[in-house]
């Protein structure tokens, strides 16, 4: 099966400040993947270049099959989009904007619409431009499930909702996934959101990929090792160190990548002892990748 | 797919439509009334005149109508940065050819309103035997002025706020430049002036400045 989203060597500036370097990339088919990064480290622009809307200086992008741009808007028939604000017509109701919108999708599904309208407690006669932050992220939702795609890509499609709708929108998400097995592609800086919904995730930072695997590798991979005793230098460790910290006068943790349960005797080894292995949250795992990433950058 | 691109669009249009309808009527209308009240001592030629030069009236119309049909039906798109309009399963040439051609298909209906205006306007006054009814001709030439705005209007869209600077610095040096050069070449395209060759036919633009003539010989 060939992969819902391939980017090979992707190239694009904006002005001196910012650009997309050498960015490749893959999303399996079926794959729910977490595209994360701290905010201006380029999601919402690959996102763009990979539909089509902004033109890459280099590189290629297959979406679905198509090569982008020339097909894009082929694929874009099989894709569901939601952006990171709201897009939509402010002068169109509620009601005037899904049956608009659904007049550009041969698979488009009225009823569910319809479904997901009352669902979602959205008022048909409402105009957009007035539907409140989380109202606009619902109607966006709705109408990229209801045109049942193949492929999902979101943009930061929870940013500033308040919990419950977030949960709302989280549910219809995993709901449609549940059902039609689609391919989802989601933004976001909330690292806690994507642990919960991902099993693929990539980390961009700087207009840079710096990781991208399937999320139990990185969750496994990144622990955190408290050790006694000195350990001068970790050269030839078996294992990445990411950060080290001195704890206490004879305690020090290390975050380390790459773990495996039979490295503690290289511990041993090197003069330590190692007293606990603690896994870190997805969040903690980013953001040591982040510092990682920057401190090679800067090295 | 279309139908739907219609159906918003004439959403976004039908409120300036509307009032450019009731002006479009009422341009010809209020030419014929107030010439009229002035035909009592004036010769027909007089009246021609008159009404002629209200006629610019219309100009101005079409001007404003071509502008507000483009606006109402490129706005929303603009505002978004045409994230949405992207975002549609749509070739973006294919997208832009429904909304001007919608666009164009509302013009009609103004250009029908001058007509029905002009049509009314002659139909109820008396006329002498000397003088013809165009009602049909000047509602033609509003339909092409107003087709000539919302072309240029489209065309100003679709560039960036530095290229449009760009485009006119050109057009102002283009007007400048070109009657010194024509000048200096021996060629004179005008008959009665430097300027005339800008506004004279063939020029597109002539559709706004030739005779407006309701009522003629």
């Amino acid at each position: 099966m060939s992969d819902a989203i391939t980017l090979r060597n992707l190239h694009w500036r904006a002005g001196k400040e910012f650009a997309i370097r050498d960015l490749s990339m893959t999303v399996p088919t079926g794959a729910v993947y977490g595209f994360l990064g701290p905010n201006g480290s380029g999601k919402t622009t690959t996102i763009r270049l990979m539909l089509g809307m902004l033109p890459a200086l280099d590189g290629q992008i297959t979406v679905l099959g198509h090569v982008v741009p020339d097909g894009v808007h082929t694929a874009l028939a099989r894709i569901g989009y939601v952006p990171e604000r709201l897009h939509l017509y402010p002068g169109l109701t509620v009601e005037e904007a899904i049956r608009y919108h659904g007049g550009f999708y041969a698979s488009w599904d009225a009823k569910e619409a319809e479904r997901l309208r009352r669902h979602f407690t959205l008022r048909a006669e409402t105009l957009v431009g007035r539907l409140s932050k989380g109202e606009a992220g619902k109607l966006m939702m709705l109408l990229a499930l209801a045109a049942r795609p193949e492929l999902l890509v979101l943009d930061e499609p929870t940013d500033g909702l308040d919990p419950v709708v977030r949960r709302d929108v989280l549910a219809a998400l995993v709901e449609f996934v549940e059902k039609a097995g689609s391919t989802v592609f989601i933004s976001s800086h909330l690292v806690h959101e994507q642990e919960r919904i991902c099993d693929w995730v990539g980390v961009m930072d700087g207009g840079r990929l710096v990781a991208e695997m399937p999320m139990q590798a990185f969750r496994a991979g990144i622990k955190r090792l408290r050790v006694m005793g000195k350990v001068a230098l970790l050269d030839g460790a078996p294992f990445a160190v990411l950060a080290r910290d001195q704890v206490g006068v004879r305690e020090e943790h290390w975050v380390v990548r790459g773990w495996q349960p039979e490295m503690a005797a290289w511990v041993t080894q090197a003069g330590g002892e190692l007293r606990d292995v603690m896994d870190l949250d997805l969040e903690e795992s980013f953001v040591e990748l982040l510092r990682t990433a920057r401190t090679g950058e800067e090295g | 797919m279309y139908r739907h691109m219609f159906a918003v669009q004439w959403k976004w249009a039908r409120a300036p439509l509307a009032a450019l309808c009731v002006l479009g009527m009422m341009v010809p209308a209020l030419a014929m009334r107030v010439g009229l009240t002035s035909y009592v001592s004036a010769t027909p030629r007089d009246l021609t005149s008159f009404t002629a030069a209200l006629g610019v009236g219309l100009a101005f119309l079409a001007i404003v109508t071509g502008a507000a049909v483009q606006s109402a039906g490129s706005w929303p798109d603009v505002h978004g940065k045409y994230v949405y309009a992207l975002s549609l399963p749509i070739a973006w040439r294919e997208y832009l050819f429904h909304r001007t051609l919608i666009g164009l298909t509302l013009l009609l209906l103004p250009a029908l309103a001058v007509w029905l205006g002009g049509w009314l306007a002659v139909a109820t006054v008396p006329l002498p035997d000397t003088l013809h009814t165009y009602a049909g001709g000047v509602a033609f030439r509003f339909l092409l002025a107003s087709v000539l705005s919302f072309a240029v209007w489209t065309a100003l869209v679709q560039l960036s706020g530095r290229r449009v600077t760009l485009v006119a610095l050109l057009c102002l040096l283009a007007l400048l430049v070109t009657p010194l050069v024509l000048s200096a070449i021996g060629l004179d395209l005008s008959s009665g002036g430097s300027w005339n060759w800008l506004i004279d036919p063939p020029s597109p633009v002539s559709v706004f400045v030739s005779r407006w003539a309701l009522i003629d010989v």
